[in-house]
């Protein structure tokens, strides 16, 4: 066990060492700390984002999801997300980046003004993130456990205290650093397994028709309710676009033309991630590890039926990458949630900038440690379990987003009742016995987009200022050229 | 403020949506479409080489929609610098 365990160790005391040095730059303003002062070139930015959304669900996840339910089933859930980049840099990335705030909170609030909309939209995000959060941590802890022999609750426990530790001193620059080196080692290790297995069958074909032949199954369509696999690519395709660690990404970008080519860039590598694992690993796994007990245990079975110490020292390392730069870039957007969007936004001036970054740093470690308690008992096929979490921001946040960009008649009555319905119609159909796993955002996301229409005809016009403000969002400008981080004009608030 | 002495017109709500380029509004078109199709029941039956239609939409979805959109970004942006003098 010594090779595996010293690649792992170098790979931690590489991440720590990331966040102590970005640490020296990034409490130097909020800009720097949040979005690592809108300064981070396209490739970082490209394959951040890509390690941020592969997080231990796509390494893990779907290849346990793939051997559990199949190929068609599990890309259609993926795809969802692949999708949502492409919208998301049309629909969503130039104008937001244009906006140039912090948090996907800064914009509703500002196109809403309304309590609700301030408390909801970071309480959505906290309890979201934190399931989310216990999903990553579930891959981290079996992957230590099967392939370094660590005791589960060890795993879990060592693996979040350290990123919790670079997360609270770095910020969002050391994610960004943290995520480029996790991204390349999760692309090389999974790729490269793929490969490996290739060659040692013979051809992709092969390795396709082998595990057909044993396990028809595996490429049949899947057997649960067209709603489920229409839902499961619905909620990715709709919560990508507003996802909070991905909007703060589009900030971080050096201007619009920058956030909407990282966005692509990083979903073509995400998508050879996923295409390789689902096509490649999982039916070598089909074909050489029938019947496994656990399903998301099908690539660390491969790994060490077919690898050797130091090999699978580096998949150890490349999942805890991938639970890692996704934890980290929620563990942020949690605590924006928390200290910027909950108590800088609530308490306004009375609250320092120290005294934020204090709140950040304590909120970091509650969440970091709450779902670390919460993944000692974790839960089954984690894809499926975090999906349903994501769904409600979805659903919740992606009808008062897109019709507060693109819509001229979007008001605040139709902002909040969209967010409430969304959220509120997401939650009870989800609680419903009998409905098809994942299938409650084609209920909550009509239902949220007839709450904003209602909302737009039947309630009072915004100010004419705050839409002259959105439509300077959509002005024909020379992104390449655009300022990195001076901020639109203010959208006029109101108390309501 | 309207009063009942001195009635004011009320400006009309603003009307339709924020203008998007052609190009833009057809290409979300052609991919909801493509995933539409993909996810329809008739994709679930069919099958080529032991999986099913919807496993290798859903794929080629995967690599066609960014591969696209990055083309669609990168020509625009030559586009912007060949028209700079």
């Amino acid at each position: 066990m010594a090779v595996e365990h010293v690649v792992v160790i170098l790979y931690l005391g590489a991440c720590v060492g990331i966040g102590v040095w970005a640490s020296r730059r990034s409490l130097a303003s909020a800009d720097d700390y949040w979005v690592a002062g809108r300064s981070v070139g396209t490739w970082v930015n490209a394959m951040a984002i890509m390690a941020s959304l592969a997080s231990g669900g796509s390494i893990i996840g779907v290849m346990g999801l793939a051997y559990a339910q199949g190929i068609p089933a599990t890309l259609a859930l993926f795809a969802g997300a692949v999708v949502g980049f492409p919208i998301a840099s049309v629909l969503v990335a130039r104008p937001l980046r244009r906006f140039g705030r912090f948090t996907i909170t800064d914009f509703l609030t500002e196109r809403y003004p309304h309590k609700v909309v301030r408390l909801l939209v970071p309480t959505l995000i906290i309890l979201s993130f934190t399931v989310y959060i216990v999903a990553q941590m579930k891959a981290a802890g079996i992957t230590a456990q099967v392939l370094l022999g660590i005791p589960y609750e060890t795993a879990l426990t060592l693996a979040t205290l350290v990123f919790v530790l670079y997360v609270s001193v770095g910020g969002m620059l050391a994610v960004t650093w943290t995520d480029l080196v996790q991204g390349v080692l999760m692309v090389a290790v999974v790729l490269g397994t793929a490969a490996a297995l290739v060659i040692q069958v013979g051809s992709p074909g092969e390795l396709l028709d082998q595990a057909v032949a044993v396990a028809p199954a595996l490429g049949a369509a899947p057997k649960h309710p067209i709603t489920t696999d229409l839902g499961s690519f619905v909620i990715w395709a709709a919560a990508v676009p507003v996802i909070p660690h991905v909007v703060m990404r589009v900030y971080t970008a050096k201007n619009p033309d920058s956030a909407r080519l990282s966005l692509n860039i990083a979903m073509l590598f995400y998508s050879a991630l996923v295409l390789a694992a689902v096509f490649l690993i999982v039916p070598f796994a089909k074909a050489h590890h029938p019947g496994l007990e656990d399903a998301d245990q099908v690539f660390l079975a491969v790994m060490r039926s077919e690898f050797g110490p130091a090999i699978r020292g580096l998949a150890v390392a490349a999942v805890l990458a991938a639970v890692m730069s996704t934890t980290d870039a929620l563990l942020l957007a949690v605590s924006s949630a928390v200290a910027h969007d909950l108590i800088g936004k609530g308490f306004g001036a009375r609250v320092g900038p120290r005294t934020l970054g204090r709140v950040n740093v304590v909120v970091v470690w509650v969440v970091g440690l709450v779902a670390m308690f919460l993944a000692y008992d974790p839960p089954a096929l984690i894809t499926v379990f975090y999906s349903a979490a994501i769904g409600v921001l979805g659903a919740s946040l992606l009808v008062p987003v897109l019709a507060g960009l693109w819509w001229r008649r979007a008001n605040l009555a139709g902002g909040v009742a969209a967010l409430v319905v969304g959220a509120v119609v997401y939650l009870t159909v989800q609680l419903v016995p009998g409905t098809p796993k994942l299938s409650a955002i084609l209920f909550a996301l009509p239902a949220s987009a007839l709450a904003m229409v209602l909302g737009g005809f039947f309630g009072r016009p915004d100010p004419a200022e705050r839409l002259a403000a959105i439509a300077a969002l959509h002005q024909d400008q020379d992104d390449e050229g655009a300022g990195t981080s001076a901020p639109a004009p203010v959208v006029a608030t109101e108390k309501v | 403020m309207t009063t009942p002495e001195t009635p004011q017109k009320v400006a009309p709500p603003p009307r339709g949506f924020f203008p998007m380029p052609r190009a833009d509004l057809l290409f979300l078109v052609l991919i909801l479409a493509f995933a539409v199709i993909g996810l329809l029941p008739w994709a679930r039956e069919a099958e080529a080489g032991g999986v099913a239609l919807l496993g290798w939409m859903m794929a080629a979805l995967m690599v066609l929609s960014p591969a696209i959109a990055l083309g669609r970004i990168l020509l625009a942006r030559r586009r912007r610098r060949g028209g700079r003098p």
